[in-house]
This record gives C-alpha cells, sequence and structure tokens, in this order.
C-alpha cells in the first residue's frame, strides 16, 4: 500500500480506503514487523529491495499511523496463548511462522472482525477462527 | 452520525461522558424540559483515501521505482 511498484498496491490502497476511520489496528507487532520486513527485504537475494524504496515505505508507514490511520493498540499478552492454540490446531498440517499465527492472536484479542493480508495460508487460518478477511 | 446513547445533563455535568466517543459518535443530551441536544466529537483523522494520497504526496520516492511482490518476498524469508 505504501509503494506504488507493488503487485499489491492497487488493491491493498483499495481496502484500506473503503473502510471507515479507526478501522485498522496498529499494535506492537506492525510496529517492529514493518521497518524490520523491508530492511529483510533490502537483503534478499537475487532481487533486492532497494534501500531508498524500502526507506520510503516505513517512512510513509509511520506517517500513517501518527496522522491516524491506524488504531494503535498495545499488543494483548494473551495473544501469545490464542497463537498456540492455532499452533495445535493447523501446525502439523501447514507450515505458521511464529509472526503469521501471532497476529492472527492479537486480531482475535483486540476484538477485530477483519482480517487483511496477502498471504493466503494466513488468511485461511483468519477464516477458520472466523474472521472475515480479504483473500 | 451515530448516537450511542441519551443522557441527562446532571450527568454531562458530573462526569465526562464525551471521552468514550469515537470520531463522528455522538451523545444525545436530554434535559428536564423535554429539549435535547447532540454533543458531537467531530473527526480528528482525516478521510483515509484522503490521507493516502497526502502521505504518498509528502514522502514522495526519491530515486527509481521498482516492480516488487513484497508480500511473497516476505513469506519467501519465513520460510
Amino acid at each position: 500500500m505504501w509503494h506504488a511498484g507493488d503487485v499489491h498496491y492497487e488493491e491493498a490502497t483499495r481496502l484500506f480506503s473503503k473502510f471507515s476511520r479507526d478501522t485498522w489496528l496498529w499494535c506492537d507487532l506492525h510496529q517492529i514487523e514493518v521497518p524490520v520486513a523491508a530492511q529483510v527485504a533490502t537483503h534478499r537475494e537475487p532481487e533486492r529491495l532497494q534501500a531508498h524504496v524500502a526507506r520510503t515505505i516505513v517512512f510513509r508507514a509511520e506517517r500513517a499511523v501518527t496522522r491516524g490511520g491506524f488504531l494503535r493498540k498495545a499488543l494483548p499478552p494473551e495473544a501469545v496463548n490464542f497463537a498456540l492454540s492455532l499452533a495445535n490446531a493447523h501446525g502439523w498440517r501447514a507450515k505458521h511462522t511464529t509472526l503469521d499465527l501471532w497476529h492472527i492472536g492479537a486480531a482475535w484479542e483486540l476484538g477485530a472482525n477483519y482480517f487483511a493480508t496477502f498471504d493466503e495460508k494466513q488468511g485461511k487460518v483468519a477464516k477458520t477462527v472466523g474472521f472475515s478477511a480479504n483473500i | 452520525m451515530n448516537v450511542t446513547k441519551t443522557i441527562t445533563v446532571r450527568e454531562l455535568k458530573r462526569g465526562t461522558p464525551e471521552e468514550s466517543l469515537g470520531p463522528g459518535q455522538a451523545l444525545r443530551v436530554k434535559k428536564s424540559s423535554g429539549k435535547e441536544f447532540l454533543l458531537v466529537r467531530e473527526s480528528e483523522t482525516p478521510d483515509l483515501a484522503t490521507l493516502h494520497k497526502e502521505i504518498m504526496r509528502d514522502i514522495p520516492l526519491t530515486g527509481p521505482s521498482q516492480k516488487t511482490d513484497l508480500a511473497a518476498w516476505h513469506q519467501e524469508n519465513e520460510e
């Protein structure tokens, strides 16, 4: 959504813009994951995310949070147990990472009812616990 | 507009019920005379489509653009 050259830019922007204010949650997981994921992508092989693009994405995301595009929430500690229960239920049949499940656990504990992701595996698990999702 | 509840003038004076209002939400304040007033919280955050356009304009890419699939790249990294 913060990089016009990305394949999901149009869809992510449309999704972000169609909901009302105070819809999108931003918790500690996003706070750490967005900049770190951008940094990691700059080390990808063979094609790296260019550093100036990565920094721009991070700046834009930070600006969106400070301008009220997201509702900031503290990460609920209960999200860990929920993520662990998801791992027990789904982790033996498909590969899910800690962060993937933790995000779903956080969304659940924060009372979200909609889950936005472009990761099909994560979206599938989110749907099984009752979230509406974009994929 | 979303009116969350109706309160009396006394409740308004004695507490801070307006603090619980989200952007665009309102309280109906009913006087003993029967007159009713709406207490509305004005929006503090801009429309999201406008906000997105403003951010893209205010923080331009300062070099060549690049075609990416960042979601797929992120999943690669996790695997």
